[in-house]
């Protein structure tokens, strides 16, 4: 009895180890299970939910639709209809491409693997403005410094400085050069034409050395909800750089090609007394854009913010400059940046 | 708030869970108390390791879910007696979701915590014991994105209160006396502190690289947050008979997810095959 007695009770143990062990993977196992309800599934990546992922993202973040006047649910009912399942990749995105092209906006864009959509007509429609080429072949002559991002040319009482994209990084040891050259000039002319934008720290540290005080430069419009109204505001200032400024004439160059970044740089530069903008209406892009992955990989970009100047304009559309010039085929011919010209003109003269 | 349907699958599952924490942490030094002592009582300095695998979807940052290995490093102090069991200790983690599907977008998760906790051994048998407590944690997470541009840097802050237990149990199984514990932890109030939940995360500036449009803060209750952790662990004594210090190998299965504003919801789930080990300093 007693052998038995044992016998059980260390087959009643055995059970009970197994039993436990079984419990602790069952439960281990019904966590990660429960994992699968909590964590929501990714979306189909089927024509029509792509489709439909295009137009509610944009929905809920794009920030012009009443500026623009779109009316974006009646551009769903007009493209919906032509949305098939048994569409390829390529007519989905065309598809696409043409709904979001209504918005007439340079920050919206559908990338795929196969082709980025765009909207570029605010500058394909508009005079060119600029050539490199020109400026290289006829001011530069391999004379001209490279600084940082900065292609620099002393021209003796005046310095003209080329800034390509704002997408290139600023160190302060540039600008201090840069500062440091501008000692006994009558101005500096930064030309920032085909400059297509980058990063707005750029912007506000160049700006930061051309002012002696800070100054409200505008408003970004942040965006807090899906409402086309819903934003929140914030000031922008320009603390002076606490270091080499310049506070003497300045010029700025643009064109319609000088777009987003560079918007925001003429708009911050425009609440300085001392600089003039010379050249052709900036191509805008005030919006900043966000991003987001599509189901089927491909990434979907839209403007989602907006900026006004301290007087209320919205600069989405672009900042007029205070001297209009177009440069003329006839000078170009001759060597001769009709828009430098002016700019040199005017800072000799001293009539800023 | 969260999607009715998830609502009450996460209801129901949290009262599993709280209902789960009254019991837990299993060893089972088996018929041999003296040894399940020896590896246990003590003040040791604590060291861990993992391999971890990673399930992310933050509504903010994107709709899709991202996946992808990690690892995680933990230091801390751990005293542990018979009627009570408290630790310190500070985590470092890493993720990279690189799941294949959206090979596109890679998502950069680094992360830091810190926490406190305190166990009192409410069932003091002999063949197994029950620690019940709580825990104190705050944890950071950073998401970055940086093919999304503007929208690339996501982050999350957080200081919560989690009940906890732990059950250790010692039994015989397969000829082999095997130290299991099993612990859960579930968050019952916390606060946070996260990047704006719409539009574009951050504007760059100057001088940090980043600077955030302003958090958000909230605090978070079980109708906005859960935070779930659970383990499974095999511990063992290191060789010699007089060598005090111990380790343990085991899967940790840590979840949190946190509702936002306009269902953009952050969910978060980390798979840990974990060593740790145990170094007795008194």
């Amino acid at each position: 009895m007693d052998h038995l007695h044992q016998l059980n009770h260390r087959s009643g143990r055995s059970l009970n180890s197994v039993l436990s062990f079984f419990l602790a993977i069952s439960l281990s196992a019904a966590m990660i299970s429960c994992e699968k309800v909590l964590i929501k599934p990714d979306a189909s990546d089927d024509p029509v939910s792509v489709f439909e992922e295009v137009w509610s993202f944009t929905e809920k973040h794009y920030s012009f639709f009443e500026y623009k006047n779109v009316d974006w649910h009646s551009i769903y009912n007009d493209y919906k209809p032509y949305v098939r399942d048994e569409m390829s990749p390529v007519e989905l995105f065309d598809l696409c491409a043409d709904m979001l092209y209504e918005l007439k906006d340079g920050h919206v864009n559908l990338t795929s693997s196969f082709d980025r959509s765009r909207y570029w007509e605010w500058y394909l429609d508009s005079p060119d403005n600029f050539s490199y080429s020109l400026i290289e072949r006829n001011y530069f002559r391999g004379n001209q410094r490279y600084v940082g991002p900065f292609r620099f040319l002393d021209m003796g009482d005046v310095t003209y400085v080329y800034y390509s994209s704002f997408a290139n990084p600023i160190t302060d040891n540039s600008l201090n050069i840069l500062i440091s050259n501008l000692k006994n000039k009558k101005g500096l002319i930064i030309d920032v034409r085909n400059n297509g934008g980058g990063s707005t720290v750029n912007a506000k540290k160049i700006t930061s050395r051309f002012t002696g005080e800070k100054r409200l430069v505008g408003y970004n419009h942040v965006k807090t909800g899906p409402g086309y109204n819903d934003f929140r505001r914030h000031p922008v200032y320009i603390e002076p750089y606490d270091g080499e400024r310049f506070t003497g004439d300045v010029i700025v160059l643009t064109n319609r090609r000088s777009y987003s970044a560079t918007t925001y740089f003429t708009q911050y530069m425009n609440a300085l007394p001392n600089v003039t903008f010379v050249g052709d209406t900036t191509g805008g892009g005030g919006g900043m854009p966000a991003f987001h992955d599509l189901p089927n990989g491909w990434l979907l970009r839209v403007s989602s913010s907006r900026f006004y100047s301290p007087d209320g304009i919205n600069i989405e559309s672009g900042i007029p400059p205070h001297i209009s010039v177009d440069m003329s085929a006839e000078s170009m011919a001759e060597g001769m940046d009709d828009i430098l010209e002016k700019a040199i003109e005017i800072l000799r003269s001293g009539n800023q | 708030m969260f999607p009715l349907k998830q609502s009450r699958v996460l209801n129901s599952f949290l009262v599993f869970f709280l209902t789960l924490s009254f019991f837990c942490e299993f060893s089972s030094a088996a018929n041999d108390e003296t040894d399940s002592r020896r590896v246990t009582r003590g003040i040791y300095y604590k060291m861990d390791q993992g391999a971890t695998w990673g399930v992310l979807y933050d509504g903010r940052m994107s709709n899709l879910h991202y996946s992808g290995p990690g690892g995680l490093i933990n230091f801390g102090r751990h005293a542990q007696r018979s009627s009570y069991i408290s630790e310190w200790s500070l985590a470092r983690l890493q993720y990279n979701y690189s799941k294949p599907a959206h090979k596109n977008t890679v998502v950069e998760n680094p992360g830091a915590g810190l926490r406190y906790m305190y166990l009192k051994n409410i069932h003091p048998k002999k063949n197994y014991y029950i620690f019940a407590g709580g825990e104190i944690n705050v944890f950071g997470n950073l998401r970055m994105a940086p093919r999304l541009g503007n929208s690339y840097l996501w982050v999350d802050m957080v200081g919560e209160i989690r009940p906890r237990a732990d059950l250790f149990f010692n039994k015989v199984f397969l000829r082999r006396n095997w130290n299991i514990e099993l612990t859960a932890a579930t968050s019952v109030f916390g606060y946070t502190m996260r990047i704006p939940e719409y539009g574009v995360s951050f504007e760059l500036s100057e001088d940090a690289g980043v600077k955030t449009q302003g958090f958000e803060q909230k605090f978070l209750l079980p109708h906005n947050y859960a935070h779930i952790t659970t383990g499974l662990f095999i511990r063992e004594s290191f060789r010699g008979e007089s060598n005090p210090n111990w380790f343990r190998v085991g899967y940790v299965w840590d979840f949190y997810t946190m509702a936002g504003a306009h269902n953009l919801n952050t969910s978060n789930a980390l798979h840990q095959l974990v060593l740790e080990l145990y170094f007795r300093v008194r």
